[in-house]
């Protein structure tokens, strides 16, 4: 037969191309161990770079210490929301923040569905990334209450009133959504540093890290019969946290769309927060990769081919994001409905105009670039397109919660919206505990997966998948 | 060996029955249109809907095919070309209801007197008139068809190559053209599903619909191409005795799978968003298609296109075999039929506002299955034949390139 | 002999130690098991080592959290506390799906992540495999085989020199 594949099997020195690329330079299972451990096992790892973070993230989370501080003696009042416009900045950082968390899951859970083995290097600080921006998230709505002593009001328990919560809700939906998310992220990434853990517990000398690393790490001792159960609950998980992702960015969708405010009741809606969200998320992924490749000196692990990766995946995210806002115009416009067509008028040409088109070059425009071979290798390139669709993700909220609320059908709900310093210091403040969490996982935790680079060695040393072949040989036959 | 060379008795014995089938549904055609003219252009937009969704999905997926490189497109990528190249008979088909558009048949917004009397049709007049509508589809067709016949001749003379280098530029050239094409298409077929479908509807509109057809339509060919290829490998013929093996059909079952949770996605957000927000402009589409013997007629739906599908390909043992994955995919091909019929023919009911005009139309319903027989015979020979022009299974592609060049 | 745990085998690839584990399952021994730093793919088919109990439970418990969901949401919007909400009929089913949706994942993630601790034995405090010399490095670069004494056909030099001739460059008695 000469169109069947080769028997990979048979000869060693092949390189498969479906892990082609995806480690550079020469690795053995213990040089990969002991380079990946020993960010966390070795002080001298971290240089000034580390410091500098850490002390801007730590100034800046000692802002939002103050704000919640003041906040809770204030109340809500001290931020820029107003009627109409009950949600202002708090919201639109809520779901900036939980979109940003999305690219994080995808990368673990669908990318391993996918059997798309690039992910191994980047999915760890993915998942923390995802796990710190929804407590960033989460933060938010939780103060945005008023009183969030009383947050427990909000899942269902037997009360004396004998009240429930209102299920008809998207907002009880985010909080079960939300919720559920921030607990299965937290399972997911606990579950893929167990051998990692394992690692740490065989390879650190203090007597303190050891044990600590050996609690973690539950007593795994990585027989094939652990080996084999871990597999099966991380490629479930993997199909879990899947449909998760897209429901959860839905249903923050939903909190718009179920409601019948023009601009915001379009179906278009879910899967385009889903794009929207796991295209910020990937931008947030390509920022922080940048530099931990440079500054801990990674390039081999993550390679020009991962940000190649990462920068269309970006690219195909974009393009989605950007198919719903045509769509919004489009049937806007078609739909003859007045108050639709009064709406993306002012959307566009209003007072808020600017937002909007500015949206639109960050997210819609810049991105386009990425179409373009070169730019997709250059770093630096990537690191300022991923600022902007940043930015740009943020306006498409601002536009979205803001441009709405200050335009309902009546004109007597009409108003103008303006946000405060507290609302823009609270957004830093954010920002700063993301970067103080980030940096201080970077710290104790390996941030790449070790034990899944190890296993991306093997499958380029050995063929890709070569018992598999003989097992479905097996099977067939078995049939 | 020889028996590998021949064409497969499944696509030969399809390509033979297409004919009187085609025959017996151009009959069953003829007589129902003696009726009326409206039920011929009833029943022709229907098939004509169903079987577009057949061949966007197959173009699509196409693309997608050559976009990926993926190992599990190599066994079906022919039959997904030669969906894709029935584009150009599709461009006959369309024609009828091009003409629709200058007459009173079919569309509400063609209909001088209904678009006098609504303030909405006449809103949309700029987008929705008879000759942009033309211009629309000539477009459409011309675009699409084009970039199926030259992805086809790329991947041909990628076959014919001998030099593994020359064959590996082309394979990445297929790749960089078939990247925007996917995009293009996804405009297009938006653009064009409004038309056909949608504007059927004199005031309904949801902006999730492109999403949605273009699911429908990665169902519909993914479903077609995964029950021909399992049907042939359960014969043992050709190549797909080995190629259909459990690794292959693992993978189509899984995109099957995630298909299906697709579609279950976009329909239950559309339903919910507008369920939950009851303007009367939206919930009508949910309203029509929920009354009496229809309400019976979505829940199966329901049932079909999502819960059994979902269930039988969450197990991986059932990917393993061919034979149930071939029912799985029978099952979601044909429940496919329905769907559009749900979401079409009502649509010829809402202008005349007329909630039971389904169950009426549908007793006389010989003529929809007539123009669905008639156009999707003639459908099938052409594939048919189109496949029979190329080897069954493309020859070299970058995988096994690539491949092959670390191994010399 | 009470002391005896297993007999381990040190290999320096996975490829050895698979090719060890067939040759030690051709020999009949069954109470084999292997350590190593990666899942190696088909090793535990080698080990015949099945157990469908982890995809089955976390299947009804996702079952069980869709049905807790959407009973709750039920029982107390229709029955324990009706309250109408904008018009909107008590029994809102389309309503009720993100909660119940929500649920059915939060159930069977966690009965799969728990559930693959549990059934794996973990957490645990002390395992005698951990007495193996070099067992440190079972979590980098070295892989084990390790042979019960629990079993039929386990003798310490028969098991040893078996070992010994599939290429293991350490044999170590390792106690209880």
């Amino acid at each position: 037969m000469s169109n069947s594949l080769p028997d990979s099997s048979g000869s060693n020195h092949l390189v498969d191309p479906a892990v082609a690329g995806m480690m550079e330079g020469e690795h053995t299972y213990e040089s990969i161990t002991e380079k990946l451990t020993s960010i966390v096992l070795r002080q001298d790892r971290h240089g000034l770079p580390w410091w500098i973070m850490i002390g801007i993230g730590f100034v800046l989370y000692n802002v939002l210490f103050s704000v919640i501080l003041k906040l809770l003696f204030t109340g809500i009042g001290m931020f820029g929301n107003n009627e109409p416009v009950g949600w202002g900045w708090p919201i639109i950082n809520f779901v900036w923040w939980i979109g940003i968390g999305h690219a994080g899951t995808l990368i673990s859970a669908f990318l391993l569905l996918m059997r798309q083995n690039w992910r191994n290097a980047i999915n760890r600080f993915a998942e923390a990334m995802t796990i710190f921006a929804v407590v960033c998230a989460g933060i938010y709505p939780l103060l945005h209450t008023g009183r969030p002593w009383c947050a427990y009001w909000l899942f269902p328990y037997p009360n004396i009133l004998a009240m429930w919560p209102q299920w008809r809700s998207p907002l009880l939906w985010d909080v079960f959504a939300v919720s559920t998310y921030a607990s299965v992220s937290v399972l997911f990434w606990f579950i893929g540093l167990i051998p990692d853990f394992a690692s740490l517990r065989d390879r650190s000398e203090n007597i303190l890290a050891k044990k600590t690393f050996a609690c973690l790490c539950l007593g795994w001792r990585g027989s094939a019969e652990h080996w084999r159960r871990y597999e099966v609950a991380s490629l479930i998980l993997a199909g879990i946290s899947t449909p998760l992702v897209l429901s959860v960015h839905s249903i923050i969708s939903f909190d718009f769309s179920v409601g019948i405010v023009p601009g915001w009741h379009t179906t278009i809606s879910p899967p385009y927060f889903v794009a929207g969200a796991v295209y910020a998320g990937f931008a947030m992924v390509i920022m922080l990769a940048v530099p931990l490749r440079k500054w801990y000196h990674l390039e081999e692990y993550i390679t020009q081919k991962h940000m190649d990766w990462m920068a269309k995946l970006m690219l195909t995210t974009g393009l989605i994001v950007f198919y719903g806002y045509l769509m919004e115009l489009f049937y806007s416009y078609l739909s003859g409905d007045p108050y639709e067509i009064a709406m993306m008028h002012f959307r566009q040409f209003g007072p808020y105009g600017w937002a909007y088109w500015l949206l639109i070059c960050c997210n819609g425009v810049t991105p386009q670039l990425l179409w373009i071979p070169r730019i997709r290798r250059s770093n630096s390139a990537l690191f300022i397109i991923s600022v902007v669709v940043s930015i740009g993700m943020w306006l498409e909220r601002y536009v979205i919660v803001v441009v709405s609320l200050t335009r309902d059908y009546l004109p007597s709900s009409w108003g103008y919206f303006t946000n405060t310093m507290w609302d823009a210091l609270m957004y830093l403040g954010t920002m700063g505990q993301f970067i103080f969490l980030f940096f201080m996982f970077v710290r104790v935790m390996p941030m790449i997966n070790v034990f899944e680079m190890r296993e991306l060695l093997h499958k380029f040393h050995h063929g890709h998948g070569a018992h598999t072949e003989d097992a479905t040989h097996a099977v067939e036959a078995a049939e | 060996m020889d028996n590998n060379q021949r064409f497969p008795a499944t696509l030969q014995r399809l390509g033979v029955m297409a004919v009187p089938a085609s025959v017996l549904g151009l009959i069953l055609l003829i007589f129902d249109s003696l009726h009326s003219v409206q039920n011929f252009y009833h029943a022709w937009t229907f098939a004509f809907d169903y079987l577009m969704c057949l061949t966007i999905g197959c173009f699509g997926l196409m693309l997608l095919s050559n976009m990926v490189r993926a190992e599990w497109c190599r066994p079906i990528l022919r039959i997904f070309e030669a969906g894709a190249l029935n584009l150009a008979f599709m461009a006959l088909c369309v024609l009828p209801i091009v003409y629709a558009a200058f007459t009173r048949h079919l569309f509400p917004w063609a209909h001088p007197s209904t678009v006098a009397s609504d303030p909405i049709l006449q809103s949309r007049a700029v987008w929705f008139n008879p000759l942009f509508f033309t211009i629309r589809n000539i477009v459409f067709f011309v675009v699409l068809t084009g970039i199926a016949y030259i992805i086809r001749s790329l991947a041909l003379k990628q076959d014919l190559e001998k030099n593994v280098q020359t064959a590996k530029q082309i394979a990445t050239m297929r790749a960089s053209i078939a990247a925007p094409c996917f995009l293009l298409m996804v405009f297009a077929v938006t653009s064009a599903a409004t038309d056909w479908i949608m504007s059927l509807d004199p005031h309904w509109y949801s902006t999730i619909f492109g999403f949605h057809f273009l699911i429908g339509a990665a169902l519909c060919g993914m479903s077609f191409a995964v029950a021909l290829a399992t049907t042939m490998k359960l014969a043992g013929e050709g190549e797909y005795a080995q190629m259909a093996n459990p690794k292959a059909t693992k993978d189509w079952g899984n995109l099957m799978l995630m298909m299906t949770m697709v579609w279950a996605y976009f329909s239950i957000s559309q339903y919910m968003i507008y369920w939950s927000g009851n303007l009367p402009l939206e919930v009508t589409f949910y309203v029509q298609r929920n009354v009496r013997t229809l309400a019976w007629f979505t829940s199966t739906l329901i049932i079909c296109q999502f819960f059994l599908p979902f269930l039988l390909l969450l197990s991986s043992r059932l990917k393993r075999y061919a034979r149930m994955l071939r029912n799985t995919a029978l099952l979601i091909f044909f429940t496919r039929i329905l769907e559009v019929a749900w979401e079409v023919i009502p649509m010829f009911h809402s202008w005349h506002g007329s909630d039971s005009g389904f169950v009426v139309q549908f007793q006389g319903g010989m003529g929809y299955l007539g123009a669905l027989l008639f156009m999707g015979g003639i459908w099938m020979a052409l594939f048919v034949r189109n496949i029979k022009r190329a080897s069954l299974i493309p020859n070299l592609d970058p995988q096994i390139l690539e491949v092959m060049e670390h191994a010399h | 002999m009470s002391k005896m745990y297993a007999m381990v085998g040190e290999f320096a690839s996975p490829e050895e130690l698979m090719n060890a584990a067939i040759a030690v399952r051709e020999k009949g021994y069954r109470k084999v098991e292997a350590y190593s730093p990666i899942p190696i793919e088909g090793l535990a088919d080698v080990l015949d080592f099945d157990d469908p109990r982890l995809p089955w439970s976390v299947f009804i418990m996702g079952v069980l959290g869709c049905a807790t969901g959407f009973g709750l949401e039920t029982w107390t919007a229709t029955m324990n506390y009706p309250w109408n909400v904008g018009g909107k009929p008590y029994f809102s089913w389309p309503n009720f799906i993100p909660v119940a949706y929500e649920l059915t994942i939060l159930f069977s993630a966690f009965t799969a992540g728990l559930g693959m601790l549990i059934l794996n034995g973990l957490p645990r405090l002390h395992h005698p495999i951990f007495n193996t010399p070099r067992f440190e490095r079972a979590s980098s670069d070295l892989f084990f085989l390790a042979i019960e004494a629990k079993d039929g056909l386990f003798d310490r030099e028969e098991t040893a020199q078996m070992l010994q001739d599939l290429g293991a460059q350490l044999v170590s008695e390792v106690e209880k």
